[in-house]
């Protein structure tokens, strides 16, 4: 079974999130800021990251760049949930090398599909 | 419109009557020549010093203008500084270059002191020892023989000084005093123009970022809200699920709610339409109704109130004060165990260390505290780091959240938008007051403000603030 790390200061995201993918036959973990998304990555090795971008104590592009700044977890998909709306920011999420941006608010249906792509493109099976 | 010609004046003419004096009319001429050439070099001088669109280039343009219109080997623009109120050097020009000071480097000297206190045109000559206290700029050119400040005055509000040296000991006649006194009036409008720009730019920024701010804030319960819809037309889920899912969607349309009004008082606040009902307030009335408010409530905590003797009534708000302190009580009670003391106090000065910052309306820094009356929330909750205590007056700052229950709202999260202080600070700034935190990690927070007996009546365009909720 598949393992997807859910990042998100909010708790109503983080429960929204696990409702869209209960029944899709993957795992979730939750992590609630950037150093606990970090430390449950390199413990548990997901094979998809979910990851909100501001969020208090390190911000999701800081997330995503020392994630593929490590070794063991530089392949691992990183897509960046964010209500930041502005080109900038999209910008910066490619250059903390994030593999796909999801626009909030976003309907279930598309972030289920991206999921679905983004863990059929991974690199575990 | 024969009419219309002969109305229209002529200028520059000259009294017959002096034609006939000996000698006298030549005189008046060269007179009217130099008062002509005078008026036209200062209309020049107005212009660039007006067309000025930053300090530095302001300073230039001033020190540029007085280098063409009065002979003179040293010019330089001094400054009231926030700090103490002692005029600083911001610009100096001797001979083709100016230099100019940053503000944290601007050097005082004795004579500007003494000029600024003499509040009018001040002039020293040789071998007065003022003469001797320069900026070390001047190093290597030779000492003025003669210093001449005229003081640089926006109504009853001393904004500096305007500072004029010779090496040869001629004094400045009345008629050059005159001259650059024109020239410091200049100065004072433009340094009026460029406040007031650099005033609306601000206020301009600080929109836009809240708008920026805004809509990322607004997109987190949207999207709860349409998820959770989408999921429920979609999915047939069991109906405990299905109860789940439904109160979180009322838990984000309430928080919807209440960001979005706040918004609008935040955004009131902000553009200035608000409107007080300045009144005598008895603050030991507002700190018990704002306790009152809690109890029933089965909060843990603890709340006392300990007013000093001699707690004057102000003239203020009493609506808005008390949504100040209940905001304040508010976050206490959300990030304080379970049982913690938190205490109202109040005094007739201001409760803060020395140390503290005080936080008012940009261009306030350093500004003296107003303390008619102090009033502060203490409590011993996780407290706030040093870095954290210069952000949480921001919009939608949010300390991370208490270990345990208790300190959340039902999702876990701190309940209240994230708008609270930032309104809270609006609203003393609005009193003529200030704001003020201390906190140390662990330990816990004193959050509080001090407010002038009298609180200034500001002009109200339209509503007042809604008596929204108090988060």
């Amino acid at each position: 079974m598949k393992t997807v790390l859910v990042v998100d200061d909010e708790p109503t995201i983080r429960a929204l999130v696990n409702a869209i993918l209960d029944g899709s036959g993957v795992r979730t973990l939750e992590a609630a800021d950037g150093p606990e998304a970090l430390d449950m990555a390199r413990r548990y090795q997901p094979d998809l990251v979910l990851l909100d971008v501001v969020m208090p104590r390190m911000d999701g592009f800081a997330v995503c760049q020392r994630m593929k700044a490590e070794k063991s977890m530089a392949r691992t998909p990183v897509l960046l949930l964010t209500a930041l709306a502005q080109e900038s920011d999209h910008q910066r999420a490619r250059r903390a090398g994030a593999d796909g941006i999801v626009q909030k608010p976003f309907s279930p249906a598309v972030l289920r599909a991206r999921v679905d792509s983004m863990l059929d493109g991974g690199k575990k099976g | 419109m024969r009419g219309k010609a002969a109305a229209t004046p002529t200028p520059l003419s000259l009294d017959p009557l002096l034609l006939s004096r000996n000698g006298q009319p030549w005189q008046e001429r060269i007179e009217l020549v130099r008062l002509t050439a005078r008026t036209q070099a200062l209309y020049c001088s107005a212009v660039q010093i007006f067309a000025a669109t930053t300090p530095e280039s302001l300073y230039e343009a001033v020190l540029s203008a007085v280098w063409s219109l009065v002979r003179v080997d040293l010019a330089a623009l001094f400054l009231i500084r926030d700090k103490d109120g002692r005029p600083a050097c911001r610009a100096l020009r001797v001979g083709r270059s100016t230099v100019v000071f940053d503000a944290a480097e601007a050097p005082t000297t004795a004579f500007a002191d003494a000029a600024l206190a003499a509040t009018a045109p001040l002039m020293v000559e040789a071998p007065d020892p003022l003469l001797r206290d320069l900026p070390s700029s001047f190093n290597g050119a030779r000492a003025p023989a003669v210093l001449l400040a005229v003081p640089v005055r926006s109504g009853s509000e001393d904004l500096g000084l305007l500072v004029v040296g010779r090496r040869m000991g001629f004094p400045f006649s009345p008629d050059q005093v005159d001259l650059l006194q024109g020239l410091a009036d200049q100065t004072s409008l433009a340094l009026e123009k460029l406040r007031v720009v650099a005033a609306a730019a601000e206020q301009g920024r600080r929109a836009q970022e809240l708008v920026s701010i805004a809509s990322h804030e607004l997109r987190t319960p949207l999207t709860a809200l349409q998820g959770f819809s989408e999921l429920l037309l979609s999915r047939e889920v069991s109906e405990e699920v299905q109860k789940s899912w439904i109160s979180l969607i009322n838990q984000e349309s309430v928080r919807l709610g209440a960001l979005i009004s706040e918004l609008l008082d935040l955004t009131r606040l902000e553009s200035g339409r608000v409107n007080l009902n300045l009144e005598p307030v008895n603050l030991r009335d507002v700190a018990e109704h704002v306790v009152s408010l809690w109890r029933g409530d089965g909060r843990r905590s603890r709340m006392s109130i300990r007013f000093q003797a001699g707690v004057p009534c102000l003239r203020a708000d009493v609506c808005k004060l008390t949504r100040v302190l209940a905001n304040l009580v508010g976050n206490a009670v959300n990030y304080s165990p379970p049982g913690a003391p938190i205490r109202i106090e109040a005094a007739p000065h201001c409760l803060a260390r020395p140390s503290t910052v005080h936080l008012g309306p940009p261009g306030s820094e350093g500004a003296p505290c107003p303390a008619g009356a102090s009033i502060a929330v203490r409590d011993r909750g996780a407290g706030i780091s040093q870095e954290d205590q210069a952000r949480v007056f921001q919009p939608f700052y949010r300390a991370a959240p208490l270990e345990g229950e208790g300190s959340a709202g039902p999702a876990g999260r701190p309940s209240g938008t994230g708008l609270g202080l930032t309104i809270a600070r609006r609203l003393v700034e609005w009193h003529g007051g200030l704001i003020w935190v201390e906190s140390c990690l662990g330990k816990g927070s004193t959050f509080g403000f001090c407010l002038p007996l009298a609180s200034p009546q500001r002009s109200a365009s339209d509503s007042t603030l809604s008596p929204g909720a108090i988060s």
